[in-house]
């Protein structure tokens, strides 16, 4: 179809501005009798398409249809008229006599060789011989995630999404390609449309045209960076034809996936009593006060709260709202969206909430048969609101709020403080009673490209790029004095209700910040590609390219307002003002790079692919390296012994591929050679009582230091089945990780001094292999049910070959050659459950009966800290992978997608305590007492004072296996037949629900999501949960 | 098209041969090596960042709370382990970073930390240019005091600890065993003498930074330290360890210490430069004041509180976390029973709670006035910006959820500035050294000598100006140390010294017995036990850290762990 394209030049237009060229045969043709051929050129639903070619076959005549499809052409008869346009099949019809024809063109799918996005730019997947994996846009649309990680996670094989929260506008999933390699930052690097580090999270879904992921060495082409993987996300371009919309609405609801059962005012009383009796101490609570806890007959003295219910609804709302635009003529292409997002918190009233606003426009267009340009300019309005408290404080409070404490009085006032120590009380904190956190991101996002084709070698183009990124983050965090009220428990008022006292809580001051981010880029790449003796297939690429970013901020804060309005800085105290700013310094690169590819007759393959680049981040003399990348393949099903045996039938297509590699990651801080010393945050007061700025060695520098590098390698295969029905990929990776950079905090005593300033020092090696497999099944029954299955997983394992440890670790201590991040652990082996356990296990001198049993790992008949052990468990999972399912019938489509893990554990630790803090009804129901001495939970403990809930002595008791299997996105949608929208002048109309994390299988995780990587202290999962979602929507064309 | 050629030819030129100036780019927001050592400026505000390593006690749990002058109200591992004597090497509670801060800047790695510094500044000083050599002689002197006041915090807390005096690099060896209890003092006396060699800190006035009067001051510390019976008793409270060396001195004469401690005490009494704060006529107010003064003769050496930074914790931090809960406050540190009744009667009898029940509070030490909230104090509520004067009720407001000894602390709050954290803060210094502390000092040396006639004149200052009578010169012998102790028990109250005074005094088994408190009915008051505190004697020094044992093999663990 370019070939047509490109021809079209050539012709003559009888409407058409192009050059007129002589041609012989009009002349003749001027001879015979011509006759009037007209008609329209439709696609197969009717709609008109315009600016398709209508030529005379064996002549440069032509004319090209007009906005309604029509076309009116002299023709001889015997002449045949060819049809043709682009992604559509070309038709041909012979004419005899005046006629009015319609034509049918039908959409050319099969034809066009699918093409995958790679580093600078794209290649057809057959003949790809590296290990590279795609999703496209509309498999993401999908998802109800307001984020993209998100909604990746599962889609793709050797892809690793682990979420971190569930919190509008802070919901992400941390990615890892194949596991992890690295102690270090095992983010991979993210190219958005050809630029480097712009956001994957925020992107708008429906601008995506495809999401790949390089998952080998055909990375290499990026370099220091490419050793964790890149992922390239390509945005829809658009199309020659009509200009097509397509609106879709869709409206949500959201709650926790899951929420811990606590206990309830009755069951926490007895837990506190048992506290005290194991503290010989006399019951905080009576029979009857325990009574009235469970009877509810006194609300305000005995209240029985479930915190949760009291701070958060039942749903919360989401909606999502777009409209694209795309269509063109030959010479200029645009594609537009508009997109409006937002989600509301969990909290009753909440301060918590999201939008986004997007604007996308991608313009194409042709200077003439040579030049052609390409604009794109993306908008995006991140607005944030968060309560003042964070949600992590929030969701703790929730969690340890004890029930036997009103939240909000019976008259609805909010209740007390939690304890006599805190200002917290989430019922009002979660509110914008207490002031709002603010924030608004703007993102720009504009890059151009020119692309020049040298006209006088055949094959070889230039291209431009330029990018210029910002992104501006304006946040205005207001908090406020609230209202708490509290009672003494005794006093009443004249109507004899309980005279609650005022009290004015939390603080007062308004922090205003603006951070600033600057990207740009600038590439120049000349590309060369020629087929000889069509069988030999030459593919060049060269390239140079620099990047610079960098980031700023700075702030402001008074406190002190003398009322809630305006929350404007001068209205505050001027003698509590406080600035704040910094600036990092710039990141540059300065890259070399290149790709050579030969194909031999579409069977043997091989690339070598190289970036040659230098980096800012390091010493002059140690900052550049060369990464090189080699893969071959070769593609047995094209071999003619192949095509004629009968294993074709079976097998229609089989490519071995294999590849290695060399690759950096710089995901490490900066300077790292530099002796640097920092601004200390707080001033010394000097006796004449100025403030003096203090400095402080921050980093003992290392000149030495230097990018991670990774040795990859990659045996993979590709192959078709069954008429093609069948595909499936597997590959085998094993990578190695040197030189990776760890602050060896493990070996160098805190004596030195150095604890907090030690430098990275390439010294880490870590081994990872694994495998990861995608089978995809698609077949159709009877030409109306259409159904798809895909089944993709991976394994990665790593062991750690070199690691920083101290140098009197035992031998169940060490980390090398064992995986990596893992921690040390006491191992629990029960519960004393008698005196007769105790007398049996060596036990800290503390331990009683109920107490947890540690094993004496180290056998010298004493727990110390040499039993300690460590459990090559962490909280990334070995095993990964999803299960796609969609069919299609009668207008009806529907698509699920499992996701499942396993092998990942993470420590959940109850909480719990007298006087502060509630338990978890889990724990109520299993632990030991005196009169269930063979529970398997030890006994009621009180905040962190046993040694086997003490944060010093982590033990196994609190590790959870986090594997799950979840449904993690369904979709059914009912498309309108056409003929009914017609009418109503819409050319498609589809209405859909859904849902996100509707259901999930987690044996041993119960009580919180399993998939939640904890944050802050992590101590028992706490944050804001991760959401299930249930969607509606409806998607309309015209 | 043509003309596009060229000129991405020419980018393409520009890019590489200005690669390099490319590529060096530079922090921002932070200063390299060069740049600070060689501006005097810069290496001085080097120097106020080692200042701020000194150790500042209002923290969420005292320093008074691991000891029997205070209760912390929730009970943690961070005080409980300590209070019930159960650390160890794994679990050292307030001993080791902490979320309560408890003990912050006494850590092993804090203290190593700043030693660091120190020993980047002296490896650093000689090449600076200075236009006042005055200036730099200085500030080298007062490096040598902060680094024996580092050394200080880790001899009281471990003992003989690894002397380190040079700036240890990457790839180091990093086995470097412990020295000497004897060495480890000598080493602490050495950089305070150095401190004031050569008159380098002769024209110093600023008593937030190191004098001469603060260098011999905490000399007299340090020496009446090493001269106490922990650290001459040979081990004798532990059987078998095999290095009482590390823990103590095992050859040498105590008198010799006492008498080295006496010298120092008399060489601040000598410099004339100091005396106890007397200011108010009624005594009472006169003690409560003192801790209220932006400057005294009586401070030696003081941290000033950074307020505009770190305007939180400023010094009424004790106002708002340990202050009534009719206050305001939290009431998270309580005053103990103990501590309470060991104030005496104004006729300097022993107050005896049993016999004083019905009227405890009358007729008392009047520093117990200045120092403690009782039941019936006067005190000013705070209803949120109106001071207003009302009275401690124990049964009622006061009671913090039933949960209190009866009492709260009162030393160290201004009143009449505490706004607690929404208005202006208390901007008073803490005393880190005062000249009671060396009168006291001064006695006990002597006492330790068997000097009995200086000690009970040194103790009578100090009784003086607090407005007790005289201690009768019939009192000898273990009477008079056991009123000494009490003395000083009384008169530097939650200032830090008591947790290391009942060890190296050997009287810890005592003083962490039950923790009291008091109830009233209405009428009569009586005490209970608030609280079970236990003692063993592997407490006497803090244990070091597993990890770092772990890290350098050369380390040998402290007595009874493991």
């Amino acid at each position: 179809m370019v070939l047509t394209g490109l021809s079209l030049a050539g012709f003559a237009f009888e409407s058409g501005t192009g050059p007129a060229l002589p041609d012989n045969r009009a002349h003749i043709s001027l001879q015979t009798k011509t006759v009037t051929v007209t008609g329209t050129v439709t696609e197969p639903n009717g709609n008109p398409i315009s600016g398709a070619t209508v030529v005379i076959r064996g002549t440069t005549k032509g004319v090209v249809t007009d906005i309604d499809g029509h076309f009116s052409i002299l023709v001889s008869p015997g002449e045949t008229l060819e049809f043709s346009f682009i992604g559509y099949k070309a038709e041909a019809k012979e004419i005899t006599a005046a006629v009015n024809l319609s034509i049918i063109l039908q959409e050319e799918l099969k034809t066009v060789e699918e093409v995958v996005v790679v580093g600078y730019g794209v290649q057809k997947k057959a003949t790809l011989s590296g290990s590279v994996t795609s999703v496209k846009g509309t498999d993401i649309e999908k998802s109800p995630a307001m984020n993209v990680t998100n909604s990746i996670g599962g889609t793709l094989p050797g892809l690793v999404a682990v979420a971190q929260s569930g919190e509008p506008g802070e919901d992400y999933s941390s990615l890892y390609i194949r596991g992890r390699s690295t102690l270090n930052d095992n983010s991979p690097l993210i190219v958005v449309d050809g630029v480097p580090n712009r956001s994957l999270e925020r992107i708008d879904p429906s601008t995506i045209e495809s999401v790949t992921v390089l998952k080998d060495a055909s990375a290499a082409i990026y370099g220091s960076q490419a050793a964790n993987g890149v992922i390239l996300v390509t945005t829809k371009r658009g199309k020659a034809g009509k200009m097509a919309f397509t609106a879709n609405f869709t409206a949500g609801l959201s709650r926790p996936t899951r929420i811990p059962e606590l206990t309830n005012s009755a069951e926490y009383a007895t837990l506190v009593n048992e506290v005290d009796t194991y503290d010989g101490q006399d019951p905080t609570y009576s029979e009857a006060e325990i009574e009235k806890y469970a009877n509810g007959s006194d609300p305000w003295s005995y209240p029985n709260t479930d915190w949760f219910k009291e701070v958060l609804k039942d749903w919360s709302m989401q909606s999502n709202a777009n409209i694209t635009m795309s269509g063109g003529n030959e010479n200029l292409q645009t594609f537009v969206s508009i997109s409006s997002r937002s989600q509301d918190g969990f909290f009753k009233n909440s301060a918590s909430k999201y939008a986004q606003r997007d604007l996308r426009a991608n313009i194409d267009g042709k200077v003439n048969q040579y030049i052609s340009i390409s604009v794109d300019a993306s908008m995006r309005l991140e607005q944030r609101d968060f309560p003042t408290a964070s949600s992590s404080t929030i969701f703790r409070s929730l969690m340890t709020a004890r029930p036997n404490q009103v939240a909000k009085w019976p008259n609805g006032l909010p209740g007390p403080p939690l304890d006599a120590t805190s200002q917290d009380n989430p019922v009002v904190q979660a509110t914008p009673d207490a002031g709002r956190d603010e924030s608004d991101n703007y993102v720009f996002n504009v890059n151009a490209k020119l692309n020049i084709k040298i006209p006088w070698v055949k094959g070889l183009s230039v291209t431009a790029t330029g990018a210029i990124d910002r992104g501006l983050d304006y946040q205005k965090d207001f908090s406020k004095l609230y209202s708490l009220y509290t009672w003494d428990g005794s006093t009443l008022g004249s109507d004899g209700l309980p005279s609650l006292v005022k009290g004015a809580y939390g603080s007062s001051s308004l922090i205003q910040r603006l951070d600033i981010s600057k990207e740009y880029l600038f590439n120049t790449l000349v590309s060369y590609q020629r087929t000889i003796n069509e069988i030999h297939d030459i593919n060049l690429l060269a390239g140079v390219e620099v990047i610079e970013n960098n980031s700023n901020w700075f702030s402001a804060e008074r406190r002190n307002f003398t009322s809630d309005f305006p929350a404007e800085l001068n209205f505050g105290d001027s003698n509590s003002q406080y600035a704040n700013g910094s600036n990092p310094g710039k990141n540059r690169w300065l890259n070399y790079f290149g790709r050579v590819n030969y194909a031999f007759g579409n069977k043997y393959i091989a690339e070598f692919v190289w970036r040659y680049q230098g980096s800012s981040k390091f010493a002059s003399d140690t900052r550049w390296g060369f990464f090189p990348g080699i893969s071959v393949a070769y593609r047995i099903s094209e071999e003619d012994f192949w095509k004629n045996s009968n294993i074709s039938k079976t097998i229609n297509n089989l490519k071995i591929r294999a590849s290695w590699g060399k690759t950096g990651n710089d995901l490490i801080d900066p300077y790292q050679f530099f002796s640097l010393y920092s601004q200390y945050w707080q001033h010394f007061i000097t006796g004449d009582q100025t403030s003096h700025s203090t400095y402080y060695e921050s980093l003992a520098g290392n000149v030495k230091a230097q990018w991670e590098e990774a040795r990859q390698t990659d045996v993979g295969f590709d192959m078709t089945l069954l008429d093609n029905k069948l595909s499936v990929t597997a590959d085998y990776f094993n990578n190695l990780r040197t030189k990776i950079l760890i602050t060896q905090t493990a070996s160098v005593p805190a004596m030195t001094g150095m604890s907090d300033i030690l430098p990275d020092v390439n010294l880490g090696k870590v081994r990872n292999r694994g495998f990861d497999f995608e089978l995809a099944w698609s077949d159709q029954i009877n030409n109306r049910l259409k159904y798809s299955i895909g089944l993709n997983g991976s394994y990665a394992k790593n062991k750690v070959l070199f690691f920083d440890e101290a140098e009197g670790y035992l031998d169940w201590q060490k980390q090398t050659g064992h995986p990596m991040k893992s921690e040390l652990y006491y191992e629990a082996i029960g519960v004393f459950h008698t005196q007769a356990d105790l007398d049996k296990y060596p036990h800290l001198d503390e331990a009683r009966t109920g107490d947890v049993i540690f094993k004496d790992v180290s056998g010298d008949g004493k727990i110390t800290g040499d039993d300690m052990k460590r459990t090559y468990k962490n909280i990334v999972p070995k095993w990964t992978g999803g299960l796609t399912l969609s069919c299609e019938y009668n207008g009806f489509d529907l698509t699920a997608l499992f996701q499942g893990q396993a092998g990942a554990v993470r420590y959940v630790q109850d909480l719990g305590g007298k006087d502060v803090q509630n338990y978890f009804k889990s724990f109520y129901d299993k632990r030991w007492t005196e009169d269930n001495p063979n529970a398997d939970y030890p006994r009621t403990f009180n905040r962190n004072d046993e040694y086997w809930v003490s944060s010093e002595n982590p033990n196994t008791f609190w590790l959870h296996k986090t594997d799950f299997i979840r449904l993690k996105n369904l979709e059914l949608g009912y498309t309108i037949p056409s003929e009914i929208v017609n009418k109503i002048g819409l050319e498609n109309l589809r209405v859909h629900v859904g849902g996100l994390n509707l259901f999930t299988y987690s044996p041993d995780m119960k009580d919180f999501d399993p998939e939640l990587e904890p944050k802050g202290d992590g101590f028992a999962g706490e944050g804001y949960p991760l959401q299930k979602i249930v969607t509606a929507g409806v998607t309309i064309k015209f | 098209m043509k003309r596009i050629i060229p000129f991405i030819i020419l980018a393409l030129t520009l890019f590489t041969v200005s690669c390099n100036d490319y590529l060096d780019t530079v922090p921002g927001d932070q200063y390299d090596d060069a740049a600070v050592w060689s501006s005097p400026d810069l290496i001085e505000d080097f120097v106020y960042h080692i200042y701020q390593g000194i150790p500042y006690p209002y923290q969420w749990y005292m320093s008074a709370s691991l000891v029997d002058e205070a209760v912390p109200i929730q009970n943690d591992g961070v005080v409980t382990r300590v209070l019930t004597s159960t650390m160890t090497p794994e679990e050292q509670g307030a001993f080791a970073d902490n979320w309560a801060t408890c003990m912050e800047n006494w850590w092993w790695e804090s203290v190593y930390t700043n030693i660091r510094s120190c020993n980047m500044f002296f490896s650093k000083i000689e090449s600076a240019e200075f236009t006042s050599e005055a200036r730099k002689e200085q500030l080298i002197g007062e490096v040598h005091f902060l680094r024996g006041y580092f050394y200080y915090l880790l001899m009281a807390q471990y003992g003989g600890v690894p002397l380190v005096d040079y700036v240890i690099n990457i790839g180091d060896d990093y086995n470097i065993p412990r020295n000497t209890f004897k060495e480890t003092v000598d080493f602490i006396v050495a950089d305070l003498d150095a401190a004031v060699s050569d008159d380098r800190l002769a024209l110093q006035t600023d008593k937030t930074r190191a004098t001469a009067g603060a260098a011999f001051a905490l000399k007299s510390r340090v020496l009446l330290y090493a001269a106490s019976d922990l650290y001459n008793c040979n081990a004798s409270w532990t059987s078998g360890y095999s290095h009482p060396e590390l823990i103590g001195y095992v050859d040498g004469s105590q008198a010799d210490r006492y008498q080295a401690a006496k010298d120092a005490a008399k060489a601040v009494m000598d410099l004339g430069a100091y005396n106890l704060y007397n200011e108010y006529s009624d005594p009472a107010e006169n003690f409560q004041q003192l801790f209220l003064q932006m400057s005294s003769a009586e401070q030696i050496f003081i941290t000033q509180y950074d307020k505009e930074t770190f305007p939180y914790w400023a010094t009424d931090w004790l106002a708002w976390v340990c202050g009534t809960p009719s206050y305001g406050g939290w009431g998270l540190n309580q005053v103990t029973g103990n501590l309470a009744d060991a104030f005496e009667n104004t006729d300097g009898t022993t107050f005896d709670f049993n016999a004083q029940k019905n009227d405890p509070y009358s007729n008392r030490d009047p520093r117990f006035y200045a120092t403690i909230l009782y039941n019936g104090a006067p005190w000013y509520v705070n209803s949120w910006g109106y001071l207003s004067d009302t009275n401690i009720d124990i049964s009622g407001a006061d009671s913090n959820s039933d949960n209190t000894t009866g009492y709260y602390i009162k030393k160290f709050i201004s009143p009449g500035e505490n706004d607690y954290y929404y208005g202006s803060r208390q901007p008073e210094p803490y005393i880190q050294i005062r000249y009671a502390e060396v009168l006291l000092n001064y006695a006990e040396a002597c006492l330790g000598l068997g000097e009995e006639g200086p000690a009970r004149e040194a103790m009578n200052i100090v009784r003086e100006r607090a407005g007790m009578p005289d201690i009768p010169s019939s009192e000898t012998g273990s009477d008079l140390l056991k009123r000494y102790r009490n003395e000083r028990r009384v008169e530097l109250a939650w200032e830090t010294h008591r947790f290391f005074d009942v060890r190296r005094w050997m009287i810890a088994a005592e003083a962490y017995g039950d923790a009291t408190g008091v109830t009233y009915d209405g009428n009569t008051y009586s005490s209970f036990v608030f609280e079970h505190h236990a003692w063993n004697n592997s407490h006497y020094f803090i244990p070091i850290d597993y990890s770092e044992m772990q890290k350098n093999t050369a380390l040998i663990q402290n007595p009874e762990y493991n």
